[in-house]
């Protein structure tokens, strides 16, 4: 045993380095309740619109992709905290499969747009465009119905084709991962 | 002084790093879809298998997620990893896999295909392996002695800065030669 010690003393000198759930920025929510609203949209709706200010500058307003793209909302609870800052990095790496389906990914969360910022840097950076719903506080999730009591969001996931309707809805155990595996799944069903 | 500041740098990393490592390797059951090759190089029919029931002297077990960002940034180099130990690993001694914490098997198959991964990777839906690592961070990785009775004779967390010298500890820590 003594030399297992000294070789992880070897290995630790040569290659030290943080791992991701050790930085020591993320904060520990602790376990939540799954789900803390009332959804308020279903598949075959029209996708409530919305303008919010975007990460990279200037507002994105959702009906703009009408007739041109189809649309994945991921709503996350908020920055700094365990599950969503994996699920994002993790979208990231999957944005040729978005693109495979014509599909334009949009992560929003209810953080003011200086601390999605800092968060965003932290995580090594992404590559979709992510949005503000901090002011009027949670307006856009409160239209679809996510917004939880404590003024954050559920983790949901909406895939909108390009007519604006609502195709798949999930809204997720906010202390779990939503699999990759459904939003692929549901895209692959979006009419050509 | 020095050698204070040299103990009390190494408490410091040991505090930080290593607590997630236990002394035995938990006799975790490794799933997934294996190809053929991939079930020849573990000497095994498939999976579902036990750690233990690896006809192998040691295994490599690297923890990761698909959604973990060094993991993606390390990818590359835990290939080369792979590549390097092979080839200094004569004897085939040591047998390297991949475990996907909360991964689903969709996950850990893209994560495979992305980055071209030569090694079987398992998933871990229900983070089951994971929670018996007491949680550790990602990337780890850990050097079982199945023969021993699953003992760690290594343990490693955060990205890897030196693929060689990781291959040099990893046969230092397994008792191997390397090739000349």
């Amino acid at each position: 045993m003594r030399r297992a010690w000294l070789a992880a003393v070897a290995v630790l000198f040569l290659w030290a380095a943080p791992a991701g759930a050790d930085s020591g920025l993320i904060y520990d929510t602790g376990e939540l309740k799954p789900v803390d609203s009332v959804l308020k949209v279903a598949v075959g709706d029209e996708a409530p619109d919305f303008e919010l200010p975007a990460v990279g500058g200037g507002t994105v307003r959702l009906s703009d992709f009408r007739g041109r793209r189809n649309v994945v909302l991921s709503f996350v609870p908020a920055a700094w905290t365990p599950v969503c800052s994996d699920q994002w990095p993790g979208y990231n790496l999957a944005l040729d499969l978005f693109k495979q389906y014509d599909a334009e990914l949009i992560g929003i969360s209810e953080d003011n747009t200086p601390s999605q910022y800092a968060w965003i840097k932290e995580m090594g950076g992404l590559n979709f465009t992510v949005l503000s719903d901090f002011w009027p506080h949670g307006e856009a999730a409160k239209q679809y119905g996510i917004l939880r009591s404590d003024g954050t969001a559920e983790r949901a996931l909406f895939v909108i084709d390009k007519q604006g309707i609502i195709r798949f809805i999930l809204v997720g155990d906010i202390n779990r991962r939503p699999d990759l595996g459904l939003l692929v799944d549901a895209l692959s069903k979006l009419p050509k | 002084m020095k050698n204070v500041t040299m103990i009390l740098a190494i408490l410091a990393l040991l505090l930080t790093a290593v607590p997630a490592s236990a002394d035995v390797f938990p006799d975790l059951e490794l799933r997934g879809d294996l190809a053929p090759e991939q079930a020849a190089y573990l000497g095994i029919e498939a999976a579902p298998v036990k750690v233990s029931a690896i006809p192998a002297d040691f295994l490599l077990v690297e923890v990761f997620s698909m959604y973990c960002p060094i993991c993606q940034r390390d990818a590359p180099a835990v290939n080369e990893l792979y590549k390097e130990l092979s080839a200094a690993d004569t004897e085939g001694r040591i047998r390297f896999v991949g475990l996907g914490a909360g991964n689903t098997p969709f996950e850990v198959n893209f994560y495979a295909k992305k980055y071209e991964v030569p090694f079987p990777l398992f998933h871990d839906q229900e983070f089951e392996g994971h929670k018996a690592l007491n949680n550790v961070g990602t990337p780890a990785y850990y050097l079982v002695d199945i023969a021993s009775g699953r003992e760690i004779r290594l343990f490693h967390i955060g990205a890897i800065e030196d693929v060689s010298a990781m291959v040099g500890a990893l046969l230092e820590a397994a008792g191997i030669k390397g090739a000349e």
